[in-house]
């Protein structure tokens, strides 16, 4: 082969290499849609678990307050709902067949706790108003308003909202006031958090 | 050499000592606190008259506490337009939850930092009318032993259910009433969605309020599922500047068709700045008033 052939089938060659990169290059790409479908989750959150209002009762009422932590925390941007409820039908705190009855207030219209009442608030809401609910042990009536921890069948609703929540607190305070009138014992309640997006 | 040894330990016995009174404070001032979440929050399922579908969810344990959890299934349903939720039946209507069963045990032990994963069918009878019906699923924390107060927490999975067929869609958007002029710094701002059709329909609705430029002051979008037969309100609070004349418009998704609403306008004059121009407008007046009695004065001393 001469000289000039070789030149020619070089340059030839070499030509179609390079259109012929682009061809094979375009030929080996393929578009991926990449999906990524994220569930919405709502958790909760208690400090405690349980809340102690041991009392030692006096004679014109002796009243102690003492508060739960909810935290709640979604990625629905709908928000969530949370709820309050005695975990039965009943709302009372008892001690065998003695027991401590609810406040007679309302979340709209909650009233002072007198003796032998037990009842729950939280600062800035509904009707309680915006106080700063203390911790108190032992201590003479405060005058601070309650409500009724409702029955399981009619939660109360105690925060709403319309977004995403992260870590979003709400505190919960519980009364009791007990005179020399309630007998001794170990009175208990058990409620129910309930929390559902929007 | 006794001494030289007391000397060399007594520190490191302090340190032992200090460490264990420590620990011991630590653990007794530490509460169990309770950490349950569900996943997903909400389902959406179509299923034949007739036909059973299974599916699943998860409850994770993210705390330092264990516990025990039982699974349970109730009705949902909503109270007015701020879609209050409720979790009794309505008598008169048909209770979906019971077409539920979990194939999880009922009571389940979570440990630190685990998750349980729980499976139910829903079978919806063959003669069921097509449509839109809804329950609840709910993961509920036994509560610690303990003194007067004990709480359970409780995390829902609401299904939306739609039984497959011919049913009617059908609903509505408008935006709520928004004001010519407010001297508010906080202005509700919501958009009304209601369905008259037989099956939910998710809403995307969307707020704005721009400045007469065109420039965006205040966005809200959400989506939220609209139940049969209900009226929902979906607002969100926009802080109004001192003052401006702004543009509210809005749009939304209803049955999958956007809607976009007649947009409003809106004046906003904060108290403080009403008051400021009025003092202005005193002031104002005051010094024309002087000026014209100085004339006067000086017009009636010419005369005389």
């Amino acid at each position: 082969m001469s000289n000039t052939k070789i030149k020619l089938y070089s340059v030839g060659l070499a030509t179609f290499g390079i259109l012929g990169l682009p061809c094979v290059a375009m030929a080996a790409t393929t578009d991926t849609v990449v999906n990524a479908n994220i569930s919405s989750t709502v958790g909760l959150l208690t400090s405690n678990g349980t809340v102690d209002l041991s009392t030692d009762p006096a004679g014109s009422g002796s009243q102690t307050q003492a508060s739960d932590t909810v935290t709640v925390s979604t990625n629905d941007t709908a928000g969530y709902t949370l709820k309050l409820a005695s975990s039965t039908a009943l709302n009372t705190m008892d001690s065998g067949t003695d027991t401590v009855a609810a406040s007679t207030g309302t979340q709209a219209s909650p009233t002072a706790l007198i003796a032998n009442q037990w009842g729950y608030r939280i600062d800035g809401l509904a009707g309680f108003g915006v106080g700063t609910t203390t911790a108190v042990h032992d201590a003479a009536p405060t005058g601070v308003t309650f409500a009724a921890v409702p029955v399981s069948s009619a939660p109360d609703t105690i925060q709403n909202t319309n977004t995403t929540a992260t870590n979003a607190i709400t505190t919960v305070w519980y009364g009791l006031s007990a005179d020399t009138s309630l007998p001794t014992g170990n009175y208990t309640n058990t409620v129910t958090y309930t929390v559902v997006t929007n | 050499m006794k001494q030289l040894i007391i000397k060399k330990l007594a520190p490191l016995l302090f340190l032992v000592m200090s460490c264990c009174l420590g620990f011991t404070s630590l653990v007794a001032a530490d509460a169990s606190p309770i950490n349950i979440t569900i996943t997903p929050s909400s389902t959406a399922v179509t299923v034949k008259p007739g036909a059973s579908v299974t599916k699943k969810l998860t409850v994770l344990n993210e705390g330092v506490t264990p516990y025990t959890f039982n699974v349970s299934v109730a009705p949902y349903s909503v109270v007015g337009t701020e879609y209050n939720p409720s979790f009794i039946p309505i008598a008169g209507t048909t209770n979906a939850s019971s077409w539920i069963q979990l194939s999880a045990p009922v009571s389940n032990y979570l440990g630190i930092r685990s998750i349980a994963n729980i499976d139910y069918s829903i079978t919806v009878p063959a003669n069921t009318a097509p449509g839109g019906y809804y329950a609840v699923i709910f993961a509920k924390t036994t509560p610690l032993p303990g003194s007067s107060i004990r709480s359970s927490s409780q995390v829902g999975n609401i299904i939306y259910l739609t039984v497959a067929g011919a049913v009617k869609r059908a609903g509505s958007a408008h935006m709520d009433q928004v004001p010519l002029f407010t001297s508010e710094r906080q202005l509700a701002l919501g958009i009304t969605l209601s369905n008259t059709g037989g099956v939910h329909y998710v809403a995307a609705t969307h707020l704005s309020v721009q400045t007469i430029l065109g420039k965006r002051v205040y966005a809200n979008s959400s989506q939220h599922y609209v139940l049969p037969q209900t009226v929902r309100d979906v607002s969100g609070v926009w802080k109004t500047p001192s003052f401006g004349i702004y543009r509210v418009t809005g749009n939304a998704t209803v049955n999958g068709k956007r809607i976009v609403l007649p947009g409003k306008w809106l004046v906003v004059v904060h108290s403080n700045v009403i008051i400021g121009l009025v003092l202005l407008l005193l002031v104002g007046a005051g010094v024309i008033a002087l000026r014209l009695t100085r004339k006067y004065r000086t017009k009636n001393g010419t005369r005389t």
